[in-house]
């Protein structure tokens, strides 16, 4: 790419040909197909999430306290008791929103990640907030998590700016079909939400090495902060990580979906959410697009997607 | 059945479904209006006459001419009868070098009784032109209509005199005709004498009757090179004695033009102008007969039933919103219309892949704006977003929820919309309070929205979905405000059967949205890079 003007755009047909999954089809072939829309409170809702994930040993942060009532907001400091560090998060909020980490705290007044001061009436506000809907899908009534904080790996530390990174696995009938990690920028505000200018990584299914990347829908090779290489390197505990979401991905049923996942320095690969509606700017991380992959696993037999058997189709479905 | 051959289905079973409705509507439809329009009359002529020679040895033979079909006259029917059994009614061939038909009463026989011949003619007048009569004509001889005849005296000099008189700076051949025309209008009836027939002296004279002003007019075009020729007909009204009436018409640009100058016409004539003759200046001709006396009558006939079926109350009638009192049309109209913003809405977002705040914000936007008239939405948009703005800043510090903080803002926005409409009215007083309702509500709405996604997406996603919205609620507006289609959808609302069928179409596209193209186009590039 490098020497070569960028192109304005792709005609239909080599978006075909690169195997490209646009929206549409992504709904209708994929979404609507197999994900069942009863199901969706278990992805849309984090605390049935995480109550799947204890029931079949999936790890994830320790809740601390689901809050449900505004008359809990007053027992708040009791809850907390001496805790310094803690995350609250609505149980239905979508991509990353109302989510407050709280890293330290000095007495009353609590310091988030990023290093704003807020006072105990402010955290009510915004615990308020979140009961009353306004950062969830569709505008219902809510209810907050707290829930642990989690420590950033090493490992990851070298190319977050401002906040934590995650890794997306998105899996096609409970088989892992493509990951990708995606670290927050100085633009997305320490979010690590591709909308918002985060910027992500291609994850090779087999080995766990990063490679390509996106960021604003362009492919990059860099971090647009750091100017870190963001390809070359290896998530800790790939395949515990996998194991997890292929678990998961069995105990929610749903045929298409993406598992975002921290990895914590001492937990390892923690779940964060589970996503019914997955992007698609993945694709471009990768410089390839999903459908030869879910089209593969269409055609396989359904016992060689079940169980251990599954990680057999993971070299064939990158190519090797 | 799977779901994709489901749809399909569906899909032909809406279009077949809507092209029925559409078809059988329509075809009720054109019905109901020629009910309303058309109007059927009966025109009768009797005839009363005596053989020439009571002898029999010649045939004697009375004629009437039959009305031409116009492209506002259809004949239905003709029906003939005589007191005498021997006279044979027969209807001629048209007359190839007129197109004159006649109904011929005949006989051979010899007969001393006075003979009495009917016609009825019953006619349909429709201001819908019929397209299937032609509107060019031939003309076939040039030199036919131009020729002096008995009653054309072309060669006269006094004639040719006038025709001098003809100004100079008269370009066009229709500019001449005008001249003529009026000239041949100014010849007046009026006096006590009995207006004569004859061209020449109502040329000269400028007094004669009707028939000398179209033998008038058809004479001065001869002499100035028009092929003009004269029509006998009847102008329809009811009547028991009714004269035929004779008028001019002029060849000109390939078809016959008619020019009334007894009755100030010209170009074009009243619906009620029915031709039966041309080239003549009676509705009937008449062959060894004597003691001839023609007589025309016109009768309305009562309308079609379906008129008279309109004013009996029908369940039928509920599929009918036209009738709905006008008052009510506009809203009908509008609501009619917005499934064709949703439809606009669906394609921009699934199709195009333009992304709005909220699915139909944007239809409502524009429904606001056509309930207000364009320039007070614009005053209300500013308005509401300045208050909200200022006052979403100022609430942010008091830590409310969101409910109560969204209605303070609606509060704040009322109390500038009552005040601003009381201004307005200050200034002028013809302004409806009731425009104002919409805009506000949804825009108030929007604000929200825009706040929660600024906060929370960012400030350039939430600018994108707001120019996106805007564009769509554009887009909108003005597929609402297409009072053609309107009309259209009002008179025919089965025309959304394709809509759904379009929607259902829409529903099953699997493809690449547009914006697609572009955001994926790397993809593309490093595919070539790696071949």
């Amino acid at each position: 790419m490098i020497g070569k003007p960028r192109r304005l755009i792709a005609w239909p047909h080599e978006l075909e040909e690169a195997g490209v999954l646009g929206i549409n089809q992504r709904n209708l072939a994929f979404i609507q197909a197999s994900n069942p829309r009863a199901l969706y409170p278990r992805v849309d809702n984090k605390t049935i999430t995480k109550e799947i994930c204890h029931a079949h040993g999936i790890p994830v942060p320790e809740t601390y306290a689901v809050i449900r009532r505004y008359g809990d907001l007053r027992r708040f400091s009791q809850i907390i008791g001496n805790r310094s560090e803690f995350v609250i998060k609505p149980a239905s909020g979508a991509a990353g929103r109302g989510i407050v980490v709280i890293a330290s705290r000095k007495g009353k007044v609590y310091v988030t990640s990023s290093g704003r001061e807020i006072n105990e009436s402010e955290l009510d506000y915004h615990l308020s907030t979140i009961l009353s809907g306004l950062y969830s899908l569709g505008g219902q009534v809510d209810c907050a998590i707290v829930e642990q904080r989690i420590i950033m790996h090493p490992i990851m530390s070298r190319i977050a700016v401002g906040g934590t990174p995650d890794v997306r696995v998105i899996l096609y009938k409970s088989v892992p079909v493509m990951a990708m990690v995606r670290l927050p920028t100085t633009l997305s505000e320490g979010r690590a939400n591709l909308h918002q200018g985060a910027v992500a990584a291609a994850v090779h299914l087999v080995t766990g090495r990063t490679f390509g990347g996106v960021c604003q829908n362009q492919a990059v090779e860099r971090h647009p902060d750091t100017g870190e290489q963001i390809g070359g390197w290896e998530i800790p505990g790939w395949r515990a990580l996998l194991g997890a979401a292929m678990k998961l991905s069995d105990a929610l049923e749903l045929g298409y979906i993406g598992v975002d996942f921290v990895i914590d320095a001492k937990l390892g690969a923690v779940v964060l959410e589970a996503n019914a509606r997955p992007g698609l700017a993945i694709q471009v991380a990768h410089r390839t697009g999903l459908l030869p992959r879910l089209k593969l696993i269409d055609s396989l037999p359904p016992q060689a997607i079940k169980g251990e058997t599954r990680w057999e189709i993971l070299p064939r479905l990158v190519g090797e | 059945m799977n779901d994709r051959s489901l749809s399909t289905l569906t899909i032909f079973g809406f279009v077949i479904l809507g092209t029925i409705c559409l078809g059988l509507r329509s075809r009720s439809i054109e019905r109901d209006e020629a009910a309303r329009e058309d109007s059927t009359w009966e025109l009768t002529c009797d005839a009363h006459f005596e053989a020439l020679n009571a002898k029999g040895d010649q045939e004697i033979q009375v004629r009437f001419a039959v009305p031409f079909d116009t492209r506002h006259c259809r004949l239905l029917h003709e029906d003939s009868f005589t007191s005498n059994p021997n006279l044979n009614a027969k209807l001629l061939r048209p007359n190839p070098a007129t197109g004159n038909r006649m109904l011929s009463f005949s006989t051979r026989q010899a007969a001393t009784a006075p003979f009495d011949a009917h016609a009825k003619f019953v006619l349909r007048l429709s201001p819908r032109p019929n397209s299937s009569q032609p509107n060019l004509e031939s003309l076939g001889s040039r030199d036919r209509f131009l020729r002096p005849e008995l009653d054309l005296p072309t060669a006269e000099p006094s004639v040719r005199q006038i025709a001098q008189l003809l100004p100079a700076d008269r370009q066009t051949d229709f500019d001449r005709l005008q001249w003529v025309f009026n000239y041949c209008s100014e010849i007046d009836s009026g006096g006590n004498a009995q207006p004569s027939d004859d061209a020449q002296i109502a040329l000269t004279t400028k007094h004669g009757s009707a028939k000398a002003q179209a033998r008038a007019m058809v004479t001065l075009c001869r002499v100035l090179g028009f092929p003009a020729r004269l029509v006998t007909g009847f102008i329809i009204r009811q009547g028991a004695n009714i004269q035929p009436h004779v008028w001019a018409e002029v060849f000109q640009n390939q078809e016959w033009v008619p020019f009334d100058p007894a009755n100030g016409y010209s170009l074009n004539l009243p619906l009620n102008y029915v031709p039966v003759r041309r080239d003549a200046t009676q509705a009937h001709s008449s062959q060894n007969v004597t003691g001839l006396t023609m007589r025309y009558s016109i009768k309305r006939l009562p309308p079609d039933t379906r008129l008279a079926q309109a004013e009996v109350h029908h369940p039928l009638q509920i599929l009918s919103l036209t009738r709905l009192p006008l008052k009510m049309h506009n809203v009908m109209k509008i609501l009619l219309l917005l499934p064709f913003a949703a439809l606009i809405t669906t394609i921009i977002r699934n199709v195009v892949g333009v992304g709005t705040f909220g699915t139909f914000s944007p239809a409502l936007l524009a429904m606001s704006f056509i309930y207000a008239d364009w320039k007070t939405g614009l005053a209300i948009l500013l308005m509401v977003i300045m208050v909200g703005l200022i006052g979403r800043a100022s609430l942010e510090r008091l830590r409310l929820l969101t409910v109560p903080r969204l209605s303070i803002i609606l509060t704040g926005v009322v109390l500038c919309v009552v005040f601003g409409v009381s201004t307005l009215h200050y200034m002028v007083p013809a302004i409806s309070a009731e425009v104002v309702l919409l805009p506000m509500i949804i825009l108030t709405n929007l604000i929200e929205r825009f706040h929660v996604s600024a906060d929370e997406d960012g400030i350039a996603y939430t600018v994108k979905l707001a120019v996106g919205t805007l564009f769509v609620a554009l887009l909108c507006y003005l597929v609402l405000m297409a009072d053609r289609v309107g009309n259209f959808v009002l008179t025919y609302p089965e025309a959304h059967f394709f809509t759904i069928a379009v929607f259902i179409m829409l529903g099953r596209y699997a493809g690449y949205r547009l914006t697609e193209l572009w955001r994926f186009r790397d993809l593309v590039d490093s595919g070539e890079a790696a071949r």
